[in-house]
């Protein structure tokens, strides 16, 4: 009775920091965003008729979803040969492949947005290209346009298709290949009627998991979008920081946060879809696994009516030599692919040396100007200053916060122990966007607006999901009998903690903290709307740059950036090898774990 | 013979199967088994020669069994005619066509994987028809045979559950049924038994006799269980090391072992380790184990010389009737242990020379004897065969 009792307590004790932190700045706002949605003074449902009869409403909210849908698609077709030449191939060439892939994932937002404007902006390299060689005679208009904004993102979202995709393919048996051959099936049917059935778990996830922050996307689609490529979430931002119309924009978020929240849910369904006997796990069996086994069956039928084989014509079939490389379509694609990946983040290491005043490719003359630039100016230095001080605060506040919650959550038993969880790592599923508006109007009242502290807090929030997620997949691996064994040693329950459980969880807390680091140090909306004059960061200073005087020095940041940031993910990954190995945002632990470059 | 024209260059064909190339190649095919040649088969992972110049024949119809320890290559013998591995050296013929650097969706040959490989996305009738739809059969063809198969294979009321929910011997006659639906006129059989637990082992051992001889196609069986071997097959083929070792009828094996590496492999057998010399008096030669014993050689081994091996098997050996046997010794019994249909008794013969015995657990034909008694050891010539160390090992 007395344990049950001091369990509660230790359980109660270890959640409270969490709890003092999200239920003020994250909870609460929200609820306030559902509130102001329904009317300042009571109860009207005047803005959410404003969402389904304003026609331009309804237009930007098919054009986010039809958008997002595209991405999702386009993700599935790029990715999945990769995820299947990752399936097929060595462990190694695995592992250079899942490196290729997350490289991209580990560099700044912005750094990406930059690097296309540059390939593919009128005097990008594309076009200055095609120009030269005479192929057009007018550049052609990649960027700022929907075209542009389809690449960006698709840049963006393929790891999070592939990681899914490789993840269901990977429990394929690929014995069920060979048996399928040697039962007279050719390859590409053995693929269509074995592999693909089995893998829509990971095709379905994929498109969900793009699906969704697809839609949530702010800052790629501002900055390489048209005027006419508006997506929700910007109409959002437009309410609130051009209309300063919140009930609307409270509505549009409740929307955009029921859609997410439904889509989170089918896609956890759909990650243990074997498992899962309720409603969604049958809709996901019965469509999307059962769905094109009939279609096969279907057209064989029919092809066995209308283009009937004879048996002689199979036994006098030509001796076909055999291909030589297998799959070799399939890996030449993916290795097209991961170049594509990866060539537009190189490019800028040639522009950040350049010694011209315009982005040309390949600079005429090399030096490092735009580097004594950054570092000489004011209105770049305080800006990285301001970052580092942040994100330092972050990395404290989030690791203080966040390891005995996931300690809570991993090792006690408590009702409501998943609504906990899930509060404590919806921060990554919110756009932060709507995150960020609920906050802003938050500190507007309480003059926290350009506070370093204010925007720290901020920054734990959506950190704290990182850290809870690696230290739980870390603490998960562990054995809870080590604890046990100090207990039954004579060391009381803190002190085993504290000699045993932390030294096996050093790695996984490092790894944590620099995630939180980063999450802070790369983060661009959050600090857009909280960190005011006074307290503006490094990616505000930079999505400035880019929006508005673009010059090398951006070049050059995001050079360094892309060191830092690649750097610390190396050295994030270095000491979790062995245990916990979750570092891919946005992805649940397991997945994340099963990336972690296996 | 215009049959001789699709045979390949440098296959060797012997005797019997000359014959049998012309004969398959005019049947249709489903109706009958095919012969296999593997013609210097062999197969090297990086400078390791898994397989090495396998030659086989294997006659229509007939049910063989290649058995080895693992490691022996007699799996990538079998991979290699199914087209999943591809050959460094050497060809496979069969019905007389080779099919070497055919891909495996040609070869028309029936697979049963030691995972059984069964399509899990699949119902079993979906699994079985699988390969009908593959060579776009009627619809009324696919019915009808999927119908028989799950009657052949005793199974009539499954065709619509998904193969996670069949026990293993379930799955394992849905995996047989697949392979065999599009009469193939050979069947290749990956360690089929290895899965399932003893009792079910051996009913499936008769059925897949019975089966064998219904639709007379010719089984490939490759397995390391000497008595899954022994119980089915026509012909065993013995490998070790990526060589065939022996091959014959499974008496023939048995009672005749070439090596000491095949008495050993298949049963049991007592080996006495010695020195073979020849006796000053009878001019004839006799081990002298190394506790000393002289042991009468068998005719075969006249003439030979040097440390060899004597081996004897346990049930060819009696107890306490020396007047019946051409050779005796004495000896006090070790150990006994009682199986219940057997009963085997440990025999030391000196410090160093053990003997195993097993007797038939038959009323009136046991020794009265525990232990630490005496007693003597006796067999007759013709059990005992003597391997020299120097060619065996």
């Amino acid at each position: 009775m007395i344990s049950r009792v001091s369990h509660r307590i230790g359980v109660i004790s270890l959640l409270l920091p969490a709890a003092l932190l999200l239920l003020p700045l994250y909870l609460y706002p929200l609820v306030e965003i559902v509130s102001r949605s329904l009317g300042d003074k009571g109860w009207s449902t005047a803005n959410y008729l404003e969402l389904f009869q304003d026609p331009f409403m309804l237009r930007v909210l098919y054009q986010t979803f039809r958008f997002a849908l595209v991405i999702s698609v386009l993700c599935v077709l790029v990715g999945y040969p990769i995820a299947y030449a990752m399936r097929i191939v060595s462990n190694r060439t695995r592992r250079t492949i899942a490196l290729l892939i997350l490289l991209p994932l580990w560099t700044s937002i912005l750094v990406r947005g930059f690097a296309w404007i540059v390939i593919l902006g009128r005097n990008g390299i594309v076009n200055t290209t095609l120009t030269d060689l005479g192929i057009v005679d007018e550049p052609l208009k990649l960027v700022y346009n929907t075209v542009g904004v389809y690449i960006g993102m698709v840049h963006i979202m393929l790891p999070f298709m592939v990681l899914p995709l490789y993840n269901s393919l990977s429990r394929i048996d690929l014995r069920l290949l060979s048996a399928a051959e040697t039962l007279g099936s050719r390859p590409i049917s053995a693929f269509f009627w074995i592999v693909l059935p089995l893998s829509m778990p990971g095709v379905l996830a994929g498109l969900l998991l793009v699906f969704m922050s697809s839609v949530g996307m702010f800052v790629l689609p501002a900055l390489l979008g048209g005027l006419s490529d508006i997506t929700y979430i910007m109409l959002i931002e437009k309410q609130v920081s051009e209309l300063n119309n919140w009930g609307l924009a409270a509505a549009m978020s409740v929307l955009l946060l029921v859609v997410t929240g439904i889509l989170t849910l089918l896609y956890e369904r759909t990650l243990n879809s074997e498992a899962s006997s309720g409603i969604l796990g049958q809709i996901v069996r019965h469509v999307f696994q059962r769905g094109p086994i009939h279609l096969l069956v279907w057209r064989e039928r029919i092809l066995a009516r209308l283009l009937p084989l004879r048996a002689s014509q199979l036994a006098n079939r030509k001796q076909s030599a055999r291909l030589a490389p297998r799959h070799l379509l399939v890996k030449c694609w993916s290795w097209a692919v991961l170049v594509c990946l990866v060539l537009p983040l190189l490019v800028l290491f040639p522009l950040a040396f350049s010694n011209e005043t315009f982005l040309h490719f390949p600079p005429h003359s090399y030096s490092l100007r735009w580097f004594e630039n950054f570092f000489s100016r004011d209105d770049w230095r305080t800006p990285a200053i301001t970052s580092i001080k942040v994100a330092i605060l972050t990395t404290i506040g989030a690791i203080l916060i966040g390891v005995p919650a996931a300690y809570a959550i991993v090792r006690g038993r408590f009702p409501g122990k998943g609504i906990v969880t899930a509060i404590l790592i919806s921060p990554m599923i919110v756009p932060s966007l709507i995150f960020a508006i609920s906050l802003y109007a938050l500190y507007a009242r309480f003059n926290l607006l350009g506070t370093l502290g204010g925007l720290a807090l901020g920054h734990i929030i959506i950190a704290l999901p990182y850290v809870v997620v690696t230290v739980s997949a870390g603490l998960k691996s562990t054995d809870e009998l080590l604890e046990a064994a100090a207990l039954t040693m004579g060391a009381g329950p803190i002190r085993a903690f504290w000699i045993v459980t932390l030294p096996v969880l050093r790695p996984a807390i490092v790894s944590a903290a620099f995630l939180a680091f980063l999450t802070s140090f790369d983060d661009v909306i959050l600090s857009l709307f909280l960190s005011g004059l006074s307290a503006k960061t490094l990616p505000v200073r930079m999505w400035e740059g880019i929006r508005f005087e673009i010059d090398p020095t951006i070049a050059a940041v995001s050079v360094m950036l892309m060191l830092i940031t690649i750097g610390f993910k190396f050295a994030a990954e270095w000491p979790s090898r062995r245990g916990a190995k979750s570092n891919i945002p946005g992805l649940t632990a397991m997945q994340a774990a099963d990336a972690g470059g296996r | 013979m215009t049959s001789l024209d699709v045979v390949p260059q440098g296959l060797v064909l012997r005797g019997r199967s000359q014959t049998q190339v012309n004969n398959s190649i005019h049947q249709p095919p489903g109706t009958k088994g095919g012969c296999v040649q593997l013609s210097e088969l062999t197969k090297e992972y990086g400078g390791i020669r898994a397989v090495d110049d396998v030659s086989v024949d294997i006659a229509a119809g007939e049910f063989v069994t290649v058995l080895g320890p693992s490691g022996s290559g007699k799996t990538t013998v079998l991979m290699m005619i199914a087209g999943l591995t591809e050959p460094s050296a050497g060809s496979i013929a069969i019905g007389g066509r080779d099919i070497t650097h055919l891909r495996p969706q040609h070869r028309n040959l029936g697979v049963v994987f030691q995972s059984y490989a069964l399509f899990p996305h699949l119902t079993v009738a979906e699994n079985i028809e699988f390969p009908l739809r593959m060579r776009r059969r009627s619809e009324t063809e696919v019915r009808r045979k999927v119908k028989d198969m799950l009657d052949l294979v005793r199974l009539p009321n499954i065709a619509q559950r998904v193969p996670g929910e069949l026990s293993g011997g379930q799955q394992q006659r849905v995996a047989l049924a697949r392979a065999l639906i599009f009469d193939p006129p050979v069947l290749l059989l990956d360690e089929p038994l290895s899965a399932l637990d003893k009792k079910l082992r051996e009913s499936m051992q008769f059925e897949l006799r019975e089966l064998h001889r219904k639709l007379g196609v010719t089984v490939i069986n490759v397995t390391h269980d000497q008595t899954e071997a022994l119980v089915m097959s026509d012909r065993v083929i013995i490998m070790r090391d990526g060589r065939v070792v022996q091959s014959g009828s499974p008496s023939e094996l048995y009672e005749h072992p070439k090596s000491s590496f095949v008495a050993d492999f298949l049963g049991t057998s007592n080996f006495l380790k010695g020195e073979l010399q020849k006796s000053r008096d009878t001019d004839e030669s006799s081990l002298v184990t190394l506790g000393g014993l002289r042991c009468r050689a068998p005719q075969a081994a006249q003439g030979l010389k040097g440390p060899a091996r004597l081996m004897i098997r346990p049930e060819r050996i009696v107890l306490n009737v020396p007047a019946a046997t051409q050779e005796h010794f004495a000896g006090r019994i070790a150990e006994i242990a009682y199986t219940g249909d057997l009963i085997r008794y440990r025999v030391a013969l000196n410090d160093r020379d053990v003997i195993d015995v097993t007797l038939q657990n038959k009323s009136g034909h046991l020794p009265q004897s525990s232990i630490g008694s005496d007693v003597t050891v006796g067999w007759s010539l013709e059990d005992v065969h003597v391997f020299v160390e120097s060619t065996t090992e």
